[in-house]
This record gives C-alpha cells, structure tokens and sequence, in this order.
C-alpha cells in the first residue's frame, strides 16, 4: 500500500531521511519508532508530499505519490499531528468537514458523516456545535482524527498524536484508536518515540536511526534477537515486560489447558480450580498486568476470574512466560 | 486587599477637592477673569448629592473586602452622582448668569476633581460586574442619559461651553465633518496601504528590514516637523501635477495633513498585519496544509481568520490616534476641531480651546468604542476574548 524505495532528504549538510527503504501492507498498522531527530516525521511527511524527498520514490498503491498533485493527495490521506491543529475559528463540525467540503461533498451527506465521524470517536453529534477551545486536550485529539478520517481516506499518517495529552488519556486515546482501526482496517502510518504505545498499537513496528529503518516487523518477533544491537538498546530490556501487554490472562490460561492435555509435569498443577489463597485477576487484564500484581504481592500464583467474578483457573508466573514463546 | 485603595483614593480626593476648591467660575464676559463660585454656594442643597455620591462611594470602597456583594450598590452610587453632576452645574450656572446674556459660567477645577473621583469610583465598581448584568449597564448609562436629557431640556444652555457652542454652531458643524473625514479618512488609507505593507513584509523576508524602516520612520520625525518638511514637496506636487493642484493639494491645507496623518496610522496597521501572520500557530498551518488546503485556501479560510483580531486591533489603534491627532491639522490650514483649539489660543478664550479639546478627546473616545464593538462583531466566536 505504502512503500518507501531509498529515499533520501537533506537538509543542508544533515540527512535527514538516508536511503529508507519500508514496506506497508493494506490495513496494516505499522509503527515508526526512534530517537528525536532520527528521520520519522520527515519520513511520515513524503507520503502527504508535505516534505519532497531529494531522490527515491514513494509509491502508494503501486503509484508515486508525484503523480498526484499535493492537494488531491492530501485530500486522500488522513493526517494528525502532535499539536492537533485544530481550527479555532471553526466549529468542531465544521473542522471535521474540512476534507469532505475541500472535495465538494454534498451538505447533507457532510453533515450526516460529521455526526458519524464524531460518534466514531466517542463524542456526541451535538459536540460538532462546540468550539475548540472549549475542549481539553484528549478531546480536541479524539476530533483530530474524526477530521482525518472524515473523507474515508484508505491511508492514515499519524504524527506522535497521542503526544501531548496525560498519559491516562493517552491509554484510553490509544485503546480507542485502535479498537476504530480493528473496524476500519485503515493502512496507518504512525510515528512515536513511545515503546509502549508502539507495542500496544503496532502491527509491525519499524525501527528507525539516523534517517534508516533498521528493523521492520511484528512486535513480538524483537524480543530475543536483537539484545545486543541499537533496536535492543532502544527498546530496552523492559520491551519482554513491556510486550506482555499485547496478551490477556485468558490467552495464557487458555494455552495452559491446551498444554495440561499432553503429558507433562507442570499440567497437573496449572489451570486447575482456583487456589482460594491466591491473590485474583480478571481474565481480560494483560499479562504485563497480571506479571506487575504477582511482583507486586510477591506471589507466583493468581487465581483467575471470569466477567462474572467466578474463578476459572490458577495462572503461574511461568505461564506468564511460557506463553509468550509458544503462542503463534 | 479588604480595601479598594484606588476607589477610596478617587472618592476621598473627589470630595475634598469639591468641597474645598472653586466649583464653578462666573464671568462677566467670555474673556475677562472668573469670580469663583464654591460647591454649596453654587448648587445650595443639590451639594448634598455630590458630596453623598462621593462619601458613599468611599465608604463602600472601605468596606469592599470585608462585605461582597456591594459593588452593585457602589455602581449605581457613583453612576447616578456622577449623572447628576451636569444638570446640577447646569441649573446653577442658570441661577449664577442671571439673566445676562454674555455673562459665562464655566467648570472649575471642585466640578473636574469631582467628577474625576466619581468616574474612577463608577469605573472600579462596574469593572468588578458581570459585563451583562442590570445594574453595570444602568450605571454606565445613566451618565450620557442624563446629559443627552439635561441638554435637550435646556438645562445646560447657561454653561459656557455650550454658549460658546451655540454661537459658534455651524462652524463648530462644519470643523466636526472635516476633522472626521480627515481622521476617518486617512486612516482608512492608512489602512489600504499598511494591510498590504504588512502582508508583504510577512511573505517576503528580503523586504522586511526596508518596509518596517521606511513605516517607523515617519512615526520617528515629530509631527509638527513632518507637517512643516511637507510644505515644499506638497507645493511642488500640486503645481506639477493640475489634476491634484485644482484638488486642493498644496503646501499648506488639507494634503499635508491627510499625507502626515496616513503616514501615521501605517506603523500600527502594518505592524500589526506583520506580527499576526506570524503569530498564527504554525501546528494549525501545518494541519490545514496536510489536509489539503492549497496556498490560498489555507491564507484565505485558516491565516488570515486567525490573524484578523490582531489586523483589526491595528487599525483600531490607528483610527484612535488619528482622532487625536487630526488636532494638529489645523496648524497647516487643514480645518477640523484643531481650528477651534487654536482660535481660542490666539482669543484667549478659554472655552472656545476646550470646546475643541473636550470634542476631539470625546471623537477619540467614540472612535475607540464604536471600532472595538465592530470588531467584537467581525471575529469568529471560537477566538473572540471578551476584554475588547
């Protein structure tokens, strides 16, 4: 869908973007990750054509985005920004009907998609006769990227939009954000310098320095290869603690059960009935979660509970773990 | 911070200075010195009304942090003193004259101190109001309500000034309509040329240090000496050019003042116009750009919205100051309000220079005023303060 083949961007004596070479399938969710100044943003903004890279290409759907002029590209390619940029002398409706007017949309079917937009991102219709100013920040982002989305474009560039808001809102942004994206299968481009928010958002995650992707792919693919590298350092040793938080409770005890079938030592002790003693955890908390409570209570055991509170399993510490390497 | 300072220093110095300095002053004639005429001879038992307005509002002053909710009552004290203060002054002057018909009362220094301690009261309690509320509207009001009506029935018609205006009406008419046009006008030239000054500086760097040189040295030559280096290139100017020269431009008259004044109004406008292009935020750019907005649309629908508060607050500015100072047009002939001022100086006729003075201070006030509800109007809701 998108695909970045060496490209290159300089600004003055600094190479910025040097030889970029990056692949994103449709629907795919992929993460641009490094240090400040590593080249992300600038990659991120060849694709709107918002930066021209000195030589390379940019294909979008088997295309190079120079075939487009930069207006009717934009026009197709949803973008959100750190600073939300938001208009303030709009209205919140009529900032999230800036694309469909710019591409001469009908009014009524403007007006029907701004209350659309705005209940896909959690607000109510009658939010589109506010102002900007009169929203905090976790708002004003939610109306940021109703205003990206409002012309249905396939594509998705996302400057570090979850940037600048606190970091509750940023979890509930990106838990939001991406249970729009399950349903939308958007091809999203997303750039953050954040680990965790690119190991609960990403599908694949690239890793960027000094204007290079180095690694491209699935989150769960970093953990053991890459420890004595840069991609190792910067992800940090917590990135296996980290990573937990893409599994649930349940996923763990489920692959327990699927073990205690094969004969083995460790399937008569785990996901037996509950052990009355041990400390309980929901089975949709993450795995990172469920790892903090044991740390935190010094227990290698928690007794596991369902939605009703009714306890379905015993999770071990060496679950938590297990399921990591052996869950495809 | 229990007392209002500022108010019981206004109220205190009000009542002082009108208890203790001349009131009014009585003039056998326009010219000849004034015999003073202290409060309570002036206006007998109508003193009891100032001196209550001004006593209640510095004790309310006093009392201002220790009870809330006495704002309101200090507001409309002060509002209806203040109000009360012309007509009273009126009748007197009235009961004072005696029937001669050249004999002249005017304000003395107890009338301005007193009315002086009683605006900056109304202004302390009225600015703590909620903008909308009953009494902050009333209190502003009643004080031109009652002077339109006390000089509608007549009451005022023994004040000097207004004797002084009554004689001299249709010339006093006619400097009126050219001090607005040559205010109102170069401004608004001022206007024309400076927004685009401004926009231009904005786009093109290289022309940044030129423009603003050339728009702040006109600000930087006095204007007294700006008006007296035009007389040459204004006389050469008319006698080239028929055209200009039937239209009146010469050394002396009307176009000197009008250049001078519009040479003026620039630095505020252009300067202005510069400084809000560039203060719109750059993230708000960026995301109308990304969006899609071409050059244009993102100049016309986003940059300049943004900016236009600011623009507008230039040339409010602009109109303001040129209201002021179109008084210096008379010096080179140009007419207007100046006229007066300048007459009454070479008469020696006091209220022939404060006919002009209080007028043009009063344009200035009305210019303000009018231009910031203008503005108020033109500016989209999502960025509108309420200060302006």
């Amino acid at each position: 869908m998108i695909r970045f083949r060496n490209v290159v961007k300089s600004y003055g004596p600094v190479r910025a973007v040097d030889g970029a070479d990056l692949g994103i399938d449709p629907g795919e969710l992929c993460v641009l990750i490094g240090p400040s100044g590593c080249g992300k943003s600038t990659l991120l903004r060849t694709v709107n054509r918002m930066v021209e890279p000195d030589s390379g290409e940019v294909l979008v759907d088997g295309r190079t985005v120079r075939a487009h002029p930069p207006e009717e590209l934009r026009r197709r390619i949803g973008y959100v920004i750190q600073s939300v940029g938001l208009f303030p002398h709009m209205s919140v409706g009529d900032n999230v009907a800036v694309v469909p007017r710019l591409l001469g949309m009908e009014k009524a079917a403007i007006s029907r998609r701004v209350g659309e937009m705005l209940e896909l991102v959690g607000l109510a219709p009658s939010w589109a006769a506010r102002w900007p100013r009169e929203l905090s920040g976790g708002e004003a982002q939610r109306v940021g990227v109703a205003r990206a989305l409002a012309a249905d474009p396939p594509i998705l560039l996302m400057d570090e939009p979850f940037g600048s808001v606190d970091p509750l809102t940023r979890i509930r942004l990106q838990r939001e954000f991406l249970a729009i994206q399950r349903h939308l299968h958007k091809t999203v481009l997303f750039v953050t310098h954040d680990v965790e928010e690119a190991i609960r958002l990403a599908d694949r995650i690239a890793v960027m320095r000094t204007g290079r992707i180095l690694r491209h792919a699935g989150p769960e693919e970093f953990v053991a290869s890459d420890a004595e590298s840069f991609v190792g350092e910067f992800l940090g040793l917590e990135y296996g603690v980290e990573i937990l938080s893409r599994r649930s409770v349940r996923e763990a005890l489920d692959y327990a059960k699927s073990i205690r079938e094969a004969p083995s030592p460790r399937a008569a002790r785990t996901g037996d009935s509950p052990d009355p003693a041990a400390p309980a955890v929901r089975a949709d908390a993450s795995l990172k979660e469920a790892l903090g409570l044991m740390a935190s209570r010094r227990v290698e055991c928690l007794s596991v509970l369902d939605e009703s509170g009714r306890g379905i399993g015993t999770l071990r510490m060496e679950d938590v773990l297990g399921t990591w390497k052996a869950c495809p | 911070m229990s007392v209002d300072w500022i108010t019981l220093a206004g109220a205190a110095g009000g009542f002082l200075s009108a208890a203790l300095l001349p009131f009014l002053s009585l003039r056998p004639n326009r010219i000849l010195e004034g015999v003073p005429r202290g409060l309570l001879e002036s206006l007998g038992p109508g003193a009891g009304i100032v001196l209550g307005a001004l006593s209640a509002a510095g004790i309310l002053a006093v009392l201002h942090g220790r009870r809330p909710g006495l704002d309101t009552p200090g507001a409309l004290l002060s509002g209806a003193g203040l109000a009360a203060l012309l007509p009273l002054a009126g009748a007197a002057a009235g009961r004072l004259v005696g029937g001669s018909p050249v004999a002249r009362v005017s304000a003395g220094p107890g009338f301005w101190l007193a009315a002086a301690g009683l605006g900056v009261a109304l202004f302390s309690f009225t600015r703590r109001l909620p903008s909308r509320s009953p009494a902050r509207i009333a209190s502003l009001l009643a004080v031109p309500a009652a002077a339109a009506a006390a000089a509608l029935a007549g009451l005022l018609d023994d004040l000097s000034l207004v004797r002084e205006l009554a004689a001299r009406g249709s010339t006093f008419a006619a400097e009126l309509a050219r001090h607005l046009a040559l205010a109102g006008g170069s401004a608004s030239l001022g206007a024309a040329v400076g927004v685009p000054l401004g926009l231009a500086m904005y786009r093109r760097p290289r022309w940044r240090g030129a423009i603003s040189v050339a728009v702040s040295a006109a600000q930087v030559v006095p204007t007294l000496s700006l008006l007296g280096l035009l007389i040459v290139p204004m006389a050469a100017l008319g006698a080239a050019v028929p055209v200009l020269g039937r239209l009146g431009v010469r050394g002396v008259g009307w176009a000197p003042a009008f250049t001078v004044l519009s040479l003026y109004a620039l630095l505020p406008i252009a300067g202005n116009t510069f400084a809000a292009l560039g203060a719109v935020d750059p993230g708000i750019l960026d995301a109308a750009r990304g969006m899609g907005m071409s050059r244009r649309q993102v100049f016309l629908r986003v940059q300049a919205p943004l900016a236009l508060p600011v623009i507008l607050a230039g040339i409010r500015t602009a109109f303001t100051a040129n209201m002021g100072n179109a008084i210096l047009a008379a010096l080179v002939g140009g007419g207007g309000l100046g006229t007066l001022v300048f007459l009454g100086l070479a008469q020696a006729a006091p209220d022939l220079i404060l006919l002009g003075a209080l007028s043009t201070a009063a344009l200035a006030l009305a210019a303000d005023r009018v231009l910031a509800l203008a503005i108020r109007g033109a500016v989209p809701r999502g960025i509108r303060t309420e200060d302006s």
